[in-house]
């Protein structure tokens, strides 16, 4: 027995060439890039005591801005969890003109270029822009102000849901919507009893990833929010501020609590995705 | 075959119709769905390009040959000409390493991998302020050696690397699993060396992924904002990049100039949709393909 | 309840899938609609189910016409090839989703809805199945499962799409026994589809088959297989042999052929290529002299023992029973 325990990389000959080649160079690089540097940030923070750290990340300004930041993502990936899913149930089950462009243009957001959205939308929505003149006689402003933030951030988030939720309804099975109309349910107890169940994991998980990349989103929303302490701004650019005043510390700590947040969220993320792989056992 | 595949139209067909919305229901959802992509991605679309040409095409012309328009769109070529191909060696590295390989802390490696789609791009420029700027782990090192990373090119490049890390390895991760190992076994029974079976076998069958994540890597190096400005300083004509370029123009209220270059970028995003689409048009058809020999085999 | 079908036509696009058919399914019967694949009788059964609508024709049930009456209102329990379980839902939910979906006013108290399932689960003697989910289930469980579902409905027609075609063999075999069981005990009028001739010839007290969207032939099992009505029928139905004869093209089974060493009147030689022999029956592979083309033949054990044919020996074959359409 003791033989074929211990070192896996040892005992179990690889037919196929390069494992240590490749998985070394993949770790090499990975930490050059991604772990060192991101570790730094980490162990920055240490040159703070706990109660600096607690002053610098809690005053008044920087909790205005956790809650624009978090409170419009949260309403912008709420906006893209409805939007998105009618998208993607538009685009699979329907026939339109049109719509095979709809459907490349879906990926927009992840193609332009976030200042170009940020400036392009600023344009619109400012009080002379194409939307922005017929809003503000209605006393809706959205430029330089949180709805902005709102705006930029519902576009940027735009692709996620759509295109995770698009292939779950593109392989749900026709003949279980038959089984539950030959069962006696209407189109909408189908709908809330046997597709939406189907799609929620795909929904939730799209969701989660509009909502992380919103946090974190800084090009887009610079532009459209006015960037007024207390009112609009955002937390990514109270890092860019500290670090404009020399301030590393201060800009670490900020990204300390914004990274501890995305990995709770990337942590959630998976989890929900291993929850939703088993939950009803093994897939056959 | 005939008669099959009219069978199986037929009942995907039947199936929408006993299973369908009202019309009325199907023309109000999608009369919905078109307005709001309307106004969410025609309408900011539109507006870019109705913005540049606001002062007419010799405006136009004359912000995009400025000698800071063209030493911007240099340095952003550069950029992506370096972290392109890293990322793809290092994709195709990993990729390899993880499908056809199993180790301990596989799982582990993947979401590593993933860690720069969860961090935002303005702390993807800070780490590397921290590790290369003045007050940085190596600030003082490359004081003394004169070598300057932070506000010059190098970081940018790094900056840029590091957001566009994940992507040519996401896509070949899922596509190599499925493939198995078995050809690359039967090309070295066949007395294939380690490299002519990566370039003949492996790299052949997860051909349109691999050029699916150079395009998105692609556009995610040219148009990258947030973590770029914070590592490049801003010196006109030396560190800026196309998007920081737009940002400086569209602050000293120079619009048009701004939407000028803004439409550059708006159409390689444009070229991107198109080959992408292209591209998934293409590894379909492969898929069907193969589809096709596995049942008449 | 009886099923009338009358005069259904149904084309996909230039493919017509169904013409003209007319079919009476007498209440409380089993019958199995026989073809091969593309023939048109899962459609049949769709257009029964009201999963679809025929182009022209009327669908009667106990001869009321229900041909635009909806799916949802035609109480059919149908189970499909796949089964269709709905994957988030625990077995017990799955067979209670057709009482739980009923409106507030006919909808049973939840109490009845669990004894109503759980005489279900019974009844497919997979009670101790309640609490899981399909993914979890084998084929021959799921496929149960499904039958439940589609009996809870209290369905006056039960319709069933290919209904052992995703099982394995032996899977198979226990099934169909008990289908044929279920079926004597509750007497709902069922219609089921496949493209297995022994399955159809053992569960079905009617079978009809069908070719190119037409009905070949309505009958018992032992009527489509002794008294085929077409060349068709003759051959879709086991194996057979092809003789050219003075009025056409005549067919004879394999066990319809005498072999001896010596020649008749009417025999035919041939070289016996190959001699298969396991089980009670010897199959025989006879190369004709005269078209070079090759016989089947069956002989009984004892019949072979007499005679003990070599393989390579030379042969003299005569049919005792040709069919000629």
């Amino acid at each position: 027995m003791g033989f074929n325990q211990g070192n896996i990389l040892r005992n179990k000959p690889h037919v196929l060439p390069g494992f240590r080649l490749s998985l070394g160079f993949t770790l090499f690089y990975l930490c050059l890039i991604v772990l060192i540097p991101l570790s730094a940030v980490f162990l920055r923070t240490t040159e703070l005591t706990l109660s600096e750290f607690w002053a610098v990340v809690t005053t008044p300004r920087l909790l205005a801005s956790y809650r624009l930041t978090f409170g419009a993502s949260l309403i912008a990936a709420l906006i893209n969890l409805v939007f998105g899913f009618l998208t993607a149930w538009v685009l699979v089950r329907y026939q339109f003109v049109g719509k095979k462009i709809l459907d490349a243009l879906v990926d927009l957001p992840f193609a332009l270029p976030t200042a170009v959205a940020g400036i392009s939308l600023t344009a619109i929505y400012a009080s002379n822009g194409w939307i922005g003149q017929w809003l503000e006689p209605h006393g809706i402003k959205v430029a330089f102000t949180p709805l902005g933030v709102v705006v930029a951030l519902t576009f940027i988030g735009l692709p996620f849901v759509v295109r995770t939720v698009q292939p779950v309804l593109e392989d749900f099975s026709a003949e279980a919507e038959e089984a539950a109309a030959s069962l006696g349910a209407n189109r909408w107890q189908t709908f809330y009893k046997v597709i939406l169940p189907a799609v929620w994991p795909a929904l939730l998980t799209g969701f989660s990833l509009a909502f992380a990349r919103a946090i974190g989103e800084y090009g887009s929303v610079i532009f459209i929010a006015g960037n007024m302490p207390m009112v609009s701004e955002i937390t990514p650019l109270m890092i860019i501020t500290k670090l404009e005043q020399y301030d590393y510390a201060g800009a670490t700590a900020i990204a300390v609590v914004m990274l501890v947040i995305s990995f709770i969220l990337l942590l959630t993320i998976n989890l929900l995705q291993w929850w939703s792989a088993h939950r009803h056992g093994s897939q056959p | 075959m005939h008669a099959t595949q009219s069978q199986q139209y037929a009942a995907k067909i039947a199936s929408r119709r006993a299973t369908s919305e009202p019309v009325w229901v199907r023309y109000g959802l999608i009369t919905l769905t078109v307005a709001f992509l309307t106004l969410f991605l025609l309408v900011p679309l539109a507006a870019v390009f109705t913005e540049a040409l606001r002062k007419g095409w010799s405006v136009y012309i004359a912000a995009i040959f400025e000698a800071d328009a063209l030493s911007a769109m240099w340095l952003t070529l550069i950029a992506a000409a370096i972290a392109v191909p890293l990322n793809l060696v290092f994709g195709v590295a990993a990729a390899w390493a993880i499908a056809k390989f199993d180790f301990k802390g596989k799982h582990f490696l993947i979401t590593l991998i993933d860690l720069p789609f969860a961090v935002s791009p303005v702390i993807a420029g800070l780490i590397y302020v921290l590790m290369f700027g003045l007050q940085g782990w190596f600030g003082e090192w490359l004081i003394d050696h004169d070598i300057k990373v932070i506000f010059a090119v190098p970081g940018i490049v790094l900056a840029t690397i590091f957001v566009t890390f994940p992507f040519v390895a996401r896509e070949l991760i899922p596509l190599m699993q499925a493939q198995g190992k078995e050809e690359e076994e039967a090309a070295l029974v066949l007395g294939a060396s380690g490299l002519k079976m990566l370039w003949h076998v492996t790299l052949p069958n997860v051909k349109w992924g691999l050029i699916y994540g150079v395009i998105l890597t692609n556009a995610r190096a040219m148009g990258e904002f947030g973590a770029v400005s914070v590592v490049s300083g801003h010196i006109r004509g030396l560190t800026n990049t196309m998007p920081l370029h737009v940002e400086i123009l569209y602050n000293e209220y120079n619009y048009a100039a701004a939407f000028a270059v803004a439409s550059l970028l708006t159409l390689l995003a444009l070229v991107t949709l198109v080959l992408k689409t292209y591209v998934e048009w293409q590894a379909a058809r492969s898929a069907v393909r193969n589809e096709e020999g596995v049942i008449a085999s | 309840m009886s099923i009338s079908i009358q005069h259904i036509n149904k084309g996909f696009g230039q493919f017509s899938a169904l013409r003209d058919i007319n079919l009476q399914v007498p209440s409380g019967e089993l019958v199995a609609l026989l073809g091969p694949s593309g023939c048109g009788k899962t459609t049949l059964l769709r257009i029964i189910a009201g999963l679809e609508s025929p182009d022209s024709g009327q669908v009667l049930f106990d001869g009321v016409d229900t041909t635009h009456r909806d799916v949802r209102e035609r109480q059919v329990g149908f189970v499909f090839q796949h089964y269709a379980l709905f994957r988030h839902m625990t077995v017990f939910e799955n067979v209670a989703f057709g009482l739980r979906v009923r409106p507030k006013a006919t909808r049973p108290s939840d109490a009845e809805i669990k004894k109503r399932v759980h005489e279900l689960l019974s009844l497919v003697q997979l009670d101790w199945l309640a609490d899981r989910y399909p993914p979890q289930l084998s084929g021959g469980q799921r496929q149960r499962i499904a039958l439940a579902r589609a009996l809870a409905v209290e369905p006056k027609v039960l319709l069933l799409d290919e209904p052992f075609g995703a099982l394995d063999a032996k899977v198979r075999k226990d099934l169909r026994r008990w289908l044929r069981r279920l079926h004597d005990e509750l007497h709902v009028t069922s219609v089921f589809v496949t493209h297995d001739q022994e399955e159809a010839l053992e569960v079905a007290d009617t079978i009809v088959v069908m070719n190119h969207g037409q009905v070949e032939q309505v009958g018992t099992p032992q009527a489509v297989y002794d008294q085929p009505a077409t060349s068709f029928v003759y051959e879709f139905l086991g194996n057979v042999n092809a003789f050219e004869t003075p009025q056409g093209k005549g067919f004879v089974r394999p066990y319809e052929i005498v072999v001896s060493r010596s020649p008749s009147t009417d025999s035919i030689a041939g070289q016996l290529t190959y001699v298969h022999s396991v089980g009670s029956l010897v199959r025989l592979e006879i190369k004709r002299a005269d078209n070079a083309q090759y016989v089947d033949v069956e002989l009984g054990r004892e019949v072979f023992n007499q005679s003990q044919f070599a393989q390579g020996e030379q042969v003299f074959i005569t049919p005792n029973r040709i069919r000629v359409f």
